[in-house]
């Protein structure tokens, strides 16, 4: 793996774990309120494009993750 | 499981034992299959119970095969067991699926005093007898007797009785986890030291918890647990609370796990509306070898079972309540998490199973897509994403650990033709009576899986369940067979019977619904479930203290006083290194506060640090360079077998022997 990828993985690691800690908070969220009577159609939109949009990040991390590991082994 | 009985691997093919014993089973399977077509053709029916079942011929067919590749005790019996249980489900299909309920089933109120009078007497003959052999080490064999009796009348109890209102079961459920508790304290408490390899560690972990009353380990200690300390905190709480001693406390997440089996009644009752089966699903799950297994070798584990049994209950049982149990969910989900690393990966498989089994139980039985789903896409994802997260922690960094080994077992462990057959050892035959009361569960799990899978019983719950089983079966047998260990497929098990031992005592029902009179009845259940309970307490995984049936190469987790003194011994008298074998090793150095090194036998899939085994040359000349005294036990695993390893007897001087045990110069 070139290693200004490796660079960023390291300076970025705060941000990733910013960011899928704001994704576990909004699917925490969105499990409880989904029973609740304040959830609608409109909501639930938006809690979609939120999870999916943080979800496709964290997949990125770990697929990076995982090409760090092997590229070192 | 099947990589155990091959530590040391091979390059023969299977002798002519297995070859010769396959074609026979695979002929006999044949014919089977003619006549299985034969009665289809008859009943000219299709139905997806009975498609189902010839799928199960089929994969027997198929597992039988591969004995001609490699064959272990698994292998021989699961494929002939898989194809009779299917053919069985298809001769007496009408039979089973007739409607019954054993609630309705009378027998005189004297009969059930009789049974009830024996359950106590079996229950106080346990009680003298725990407290008689205290101090010896050995639990006899009429003491297991003595405990399948036991269950035995319970099963009747359950059986016959007319369930008239709550208080009826709760006696029941008294009697199973009261029965339970003295089997597994009967094991636990044969040692004053922890029983197994890992529960030293955790030992150690949870008093370095309560002496420095924070989430901290002593200096030098692994900081693995660092990231998974909840089984340590929950036993430390009980030490701080309850003041109990640390073994007393480790034990009190054994009871935890056996309480926990309330739920697996709570799910059956959910998913079958019966009573009788709901109880003996508990009474399965209570007497089957991984459970007991589990709470005996208390490990982070042992605890995330039992909150994966309660979570299993939040995700499948939420209808009234929905918000309640969603809040528990995720708090169960964020504590598996923190317990334990491959508990938490057999609930992302299992969330991943319950919600396609959602979407393809509505394909295959054409229900209204309209209905709610069990499980939300959401909670999925918060379990992959909640999981991954705390792996990659960069203090301690599970997922690197995986990867790593992941890796290593696909480039270098990939050697599924290479495997040694069964036949090697001599007493290899013998280990299959180890699996007998395995061999009964999955019988009665086919029959009741094929059960419930007809458009008669099934429901999307139950569907949910048998993909989760079916899921955590493949990787449990498939992941294995092609020489990927570090997932440890060998502790799954105790996760997939809390589903699948459902559909056991659903098979187990059906199948006694088949005698025709009450007295039949009985004496099925007692038989049944004596034979089963017996061959189960007594296996190698739930009973290590007293081995039955494997004789000279059955080995014990557990350390003596004899053992301890000898230890003491050799630290007052030698200032130089003390080496041992593996096992022993971390437990000396816990015992005598000083650095012990071990020889290795073998390399671990896990670990990242890949040691080598040295010859026989090397390892004298390292013992002699070294002056060194090894501690070898006798009744080890072979893989740490020093002695069998290198010839310990012929090379060096015996100066300590304790009978299991000896001390090397």
């Amino acid at each position: 793996m070139p290693d200004n990828i490796i660079n960023s993985l390291t300076i970025f690691s705060e941000f990733n774990n910013i960011m899928i800690e704001i994704l576990i908070i909004i699917l925490f969220l969105k499990e409880i309120l989904l029973e609740s009577k304040i959830w609608s159609k409109r909501l639930n939109n938006l809690f979609n494009i939120a999870i999916w949009s943080l979800f496709v990040y964290f997949c990125i991390v770990i697929i990076l993750k995982i090409l760090h590991i092997i590229g070192k082994t | 499981m099947i990589l155990s009985d091959n530590e040391e691997g091979g390059n023969l093919l299977p002798t002519s034992f297995p070859i010769r014993g396959t074609l026979i089973l695979i002929t006999l399977i044949l014919i089977l299959i003619i006549v299985i077509a034969q009665i289809l053709n008859k009943k000219n029916l299709l139905s997806i119970d009975r498609l189902f079942a010839l799928v199960g011929v089929l994969l027997g067919l198929f597992i039988t095969g591969l004995n001609l590749l490699y064959s272990n005790k698994y292998l021989i019996t699961l494929g002939p067991l898989i194809t009779a249980a299917s053919f069985f489900y298809i001769v007496f299909q009408d039979k089973l699926l007739k409607e019954n309920t054993s609630t309705g089933i009378h027998i005189s109120a004297r009969h059930q005093k009789i049974i009830n009078i024996l359950y106590w007497i079996c229950t106080l003959a346990i009680i003298i007898m725990i407290y008689w052999q205290q101090g010896l080490y050995i639990r006899p064999l009429f003491f297991f007797i003595i405990v399948s009796i036991d269950v035995s009348t319970i099963g009747l109890q359950i059986t016959f009785s007319k369930y008239k209102n709550n208080f009826e079961i709760s006696k029941i459920i008294f009697k199973i986890l009261l029965l339970s508790l003295l089997l597994k304290a009967s094991a636990f408490f044969i040692s004053p030291y922890p029983i197994g390899i890992d529960p030293w560690s955790h030992e150690q972990h949870i008093q370095d918890i309560i002496h420095y009353s924070q989430i901290q380990f002593r200096p030098g200690a692994d900081p693995y647990y660092l990231s998974y300390p909840l089984m340590h905190v929950f036993a430390a709480s009980f030490n701080i609370v309850g003041n109990l001693s640390t073994k007393e406390s480790m034990f009190m997440i054994g009871f935890t796990l056996t309480l926990s089996t309330i739920f697996v009644f709570l799910i059956s009752k959910k998913i079958t509306k019966r009573p009788d089966i709901a109880l003996l699903s508990m009474l399965l799950i209570n007497f089957a070898e991984f459970n007991i297994q589990w709470s005996v070798q208390i490990i982070a584990m042992s605890y995330a079972i039992s909150i994966y049994t309660i979570l299993l209950y939040t995700l499948l049982g939420k209808q009234k309540n929905p918000l309640i149990f969603k809040c528990f969910s995720l708090m169960y989900l964020v504590i598996i998490v923190w317990a334990h690393t491959a508990s938490s990966f057999i609930l992302i498989l299992s969330t991943i199973a319950i919600y396609s089994s959602d979407i393809i139980y509505r394909h295959i039985y054409l229900i209204d897509q309209k209905e709610k789903h069990i499980l939300s896409y959401t909670f999925v994802i918060a379990s992959i994403v909640l999981t991954f997260f705390h792996w990659i922690n960069p203090y301690y960094s599970f997922f690197d650990l995986i990867m790593n080994g992941l890796n290593y077992s696909v480039s270098n462990e990939l050697g599924f033709l290479n495997r040694e057959p069964i036949t090697d050892h001599a007493s290899e035959n013998i280990q299959i009576l180890d699996i007998v009361g395995f061999l009964i569960y999955n019988l009665f799990g086919i029959i009741g899986t094929l059960c419930i899978l007809s458009r008669k019983y099934i429901n999307n719950e139950n569907f949910a369940l048998f993909f989760v089983f079916t899921g955590l079966f493949f990787m449990f047998f498939g992941f294995p067979l092609f020489g990927i260990s570090n997932n440890e497929p060998y502790r799954w098990p105790a996760f997939i019977y809390v589903s699948y031992l459902i559909f056991a005592s659903v098979g187990f029902t059906k199948i006694i619904s088949l005698s025709s009179s009450n007295s039949q009845k009985a004496i099925l259940v007692f038989f049944i479930l004596f034979v089963s309970s017996f061959f189960m307490i007594t296996n190698s995984h739930a009973n290590i203290d007293s081995p039955k049936y494997r004789g000279e190469i059955d080995y014990k987790y557990f350390i003596k006083e004899s053992e301890l003194e000898l230890v003491k011994n050799i630290d007052e008298l030698l200032e130089g290194y003390l080496t041992s074998d593996a096992y022993m090793s971390e437990r000396i150095s816990q015992i005598t506060e000083r650095d012990v090194r071990y020889i290795p036998t073998k390399v671990h899939p896990m670990s990242s640090n890949q040691e080598t085994i040295m010859d026989q040359d090397q390892c004298l000349d390292y013992i002699r360079n070294n002056k060194i005294a090894v501690l070898c036990r006798l009744d080890v695993e072979r893989k740490y077998d020093l002695r069998k390893t290198y010839g310990f007897d012929q090379l060096l001087n015996c100066i300590y022997d304790v009978g299991t045990a000896k001390i090397y110069m």
